[in-house]
């Protein structure tokens, strides 16, 4: 009876750690694929060959992209949005949520009933695109920045947390001559570093991997993120390797590989940062998980 | 005697009222620098946000460039009984709805089951290494994660298609068929995204009381049972509450990686909303066609968040807001 009982205890928590490993595996797999691929040499990857470790090892994809050019303007492009994006939201974020966080403050109800009407009605793709074409940032990076510049979400974990912290602070900072603006400076902001830095790293992702906004508003080449250069040099190596007749096989060799490789190449820097990030977005979803 | 009694009160009241004035002009100054700092957020707020949603009129306009928003001609609902009569609209109306049953339906469950097993593993080394492998692709774009999707079922030497040729079946070209592509942006959608929608559910496991378990155990719970009658009530709560907000955002069924899986040969079953606002509206200059199906969206869609706050409260839950 103990023994049976034993038996299937370690059984399920065998079937457990099966089903897990299968998923992890899964998730996994066209990951070490696309690596595989990208330091494959051409042929064996044509023949069906390469699974998931490099069958030829070759490094000429990587050559390639490293000396071609195309990728250091692409770093270079979301490099700066990232920074200069992040930058604008964040204080954008923290000047917002600080009043509001403040709940003597007259009008302030009047104010988060504008911002909660903006989240449950957010302004339709069409205007929205006119909104920016009027104002003159189409083809500009301010077209990435400034209509992005308040996650109204992240400002609500930000002014949650503001509101969370002790009364006295602020009221003794004001009996000793403190304005409003030094409060926030000196007291408020180094109190809350962990959530600051938290909502960074959400809006350096965010803006790391920016696609679509680059889509609607940029149309220069030579201004687009890295996720618009990657898309289209994918999406033109696909058209020309499907399209591709026996003459074109000098031009195209090394297209698979490529492929895979300018995948790995932008999947980069992420992939460093995301031991980092890992943490601290974890964090940030609990916050985010306090206020619901 | 009566008239000044009244005019007492009115004094009265009077006093009160400009005392109150007073107070609030006080307070408004004392706090002239909080003001100051809104008024970037409210700028903001005013012409990306507020503007826009005025901008919604052109849905009831015949949109000319020359005369812009404001001076172009009122055509009333013109645009909106053309978006019922086109047959394109319908068909997007439709992947839409399915798109968003199916991830109701497969991806909400997902992660609870994952943060149910994760839970269950006692091997620490092993649960770190699942959990950093089933989070890591939260933190890629859909164009990398697309792209590889592009690669794996690449219908010429794609890994998927090499298996499918090693077991002697035909290749398939997995892109290319209307019918696959609402499945390829369900598992896309579990594989990327369940290891990280799981975190909610580990946290709030965390918080489960042990007693509750050590009881459990000694009226001689096994593991299942645990699991089914002390964790999963656990997180009931915070599985209405995540249910509701779903239900809220329903038709946001994930532009981008539509955008990024579709292609023409797909339109069929993968044009869906959004898709097809960008498609018509920007791309051919539709504005006022396609504003108006932007509106349509962005009614239902608030129709949709304010049932679910309602439901929400009704249910002593945090609600959305």
């Amino acid at each position: 009876m103990v023994a049976a009982r034993s038996f299937r205890f370690r059984f399920e928590t065998f079937l457990i750690y099966l089903g897990l490993g299968i998923f992890a595996f899964v998730a996994v797999t066209p990951f070490l694929h696309t690596i595989a691929r990208s330091f494959s040499a051409e042929a064996p990857i044509l023949r069906g060959e390469v699974y998931i470790w490099p069958v030829g090892f070759s490094l000429d994809a990587y050559e390639r992209l490293v000396f071609g050019g195309t990728f250091w303007l692409a770093y270079r492009n979301s490099f700066i949005i990232t920074t200069s994006a992040t930058l604008v939201q964040m204080l954008m974020t923290i000047l917002c949520a600080y009043p509001l966080s403040r709940a003597y403050l007259p009008g302030r109800n009047f104010f988060m009933t504008l911002i909660v009407f903006q989240m449950i009605f957010p302004p339709s793709l069409i205007p929205f695109y006119l909104t920016v074409r009027e104002v003159g940032l189409i083809d500009s990076w301010g077209s990435l920045i400034w209509p992005y510049a308040i996650n109204t979400f992240n400002m609500i974990v930000l002014k949650s947390y503001f509101q969370a912290l002790p009364k006295e602070l602020e009221e003794s900072a004001i009996i000793d001559g403190a304005n409003d603006f030094r409060v926030l400076l000196h007291i408020m902001l180094p109190l809350s570093v962990p959530v600051l830095l938290t909502l960074t790293l959400f809006y350096v992702v965010a803006n790391w991997n920016l696609f679509l906004p680059a889509i609607f508003f940029i149309n220069d080449g030579n201004k687009q993120p890295l996720q618009v250069i990657l898309r289209d040099m994918i999406w033109s190596m696909q058209l020309a390797t499907q399209t591709a007749s026996a003459d074109d096989f000098e031009r195209l060799a090394g297209m698979e590989a490529l492929k895979a490789s300018s995948v790995i190449i932008a999947a980069i820097p992420m992939l460093i940062a995301y031991p980092f990030f890992q943490r601290y977005f974890i964090k940030g979803i609990m916050l985010g998980a306090i206020k619901g | 005697m009566a008239t000044s009694a009244v005019s007492k009160t009115l004094q009265g009241a009077s006093g009160q009222w400009k005392r109150y004035l007073a107070q609030l002009l006080i307070t408004v100054w004392t706090h002239r620098y909080l003001y100051l700092m809104l008024v970037l957020p409210f700028i903001f707020f005013i012409i990306f946000r507020f503007y826009p949603m005025v901008g919604n009129i052109i849905a009831f306009k015949k949109y000319q460039l020359m005369h812009g928003i404001w001076g172009s001609p009122w055509v009333g609902l013109k645009h909106f009984r053309s978006l019922f009569d086109d047959p394109a609209f319908l068909r997007v109306l439709r992947n839409t709805l399915s798109i968003a049953a199916l991830k109701l339906l497969v991806t909400f469950p997902a992660p609870i089951v994952l943060a149910l097993f994760i839970n269950e593993i006692r091997h620490m080394v092993y649960k770190r290494f699942v959990q950093t492998i089933v989070y890591v692709p939260h933190f890629l774009s859909w164009v990398i994660y697309g792209a590889i999707l592009y690669i794996m079922l690449s219908p010429a030497n794609g890994l998927i298609n090499n298996v499918i040729a090693s077991l002697g079946m035909e290749k398939i070209a997995f892109f290319q068929k209307p019918i696959l592509f609402q499945p390829i942006v369900i598992i896309s959608s579990l594989l990327k995204e369940t290891g990280w929608a799981a975190i909610i559910y580990l946290a709030t496991i965390s918080t489960i009381d042990l007693t509750l378990y050590e009881a459990a155990i000694i009226d001689g719970a096994n593991r299942w049972q645990l699991m089914r009658y002390v964790t999963l009530p656990g997180l009931a709560m915070t599985i209405v509450t995540l249910f509701i907000l779903q239900i809220g955002f329903f038709l946001n069924v994930g532009f981008e990686q539509i955008f990024i899986l579709q292609n023409s040969m797909v339109l069929t079953t993968g044009d869906v909303i959004e898709t097809f606002i960008y498609r018509v509206g920007i791309r051919q200059a539709r504005f006022d066609f396609t504003t108006a199906a932007g509106l349509f969206n962005g009614l239902v869609g608030m129709v949709l968040v304010l049932m679910a706050d309602r439901l929400a409260k009704r249910m002593d839950l945090p609600g959305i807001f």
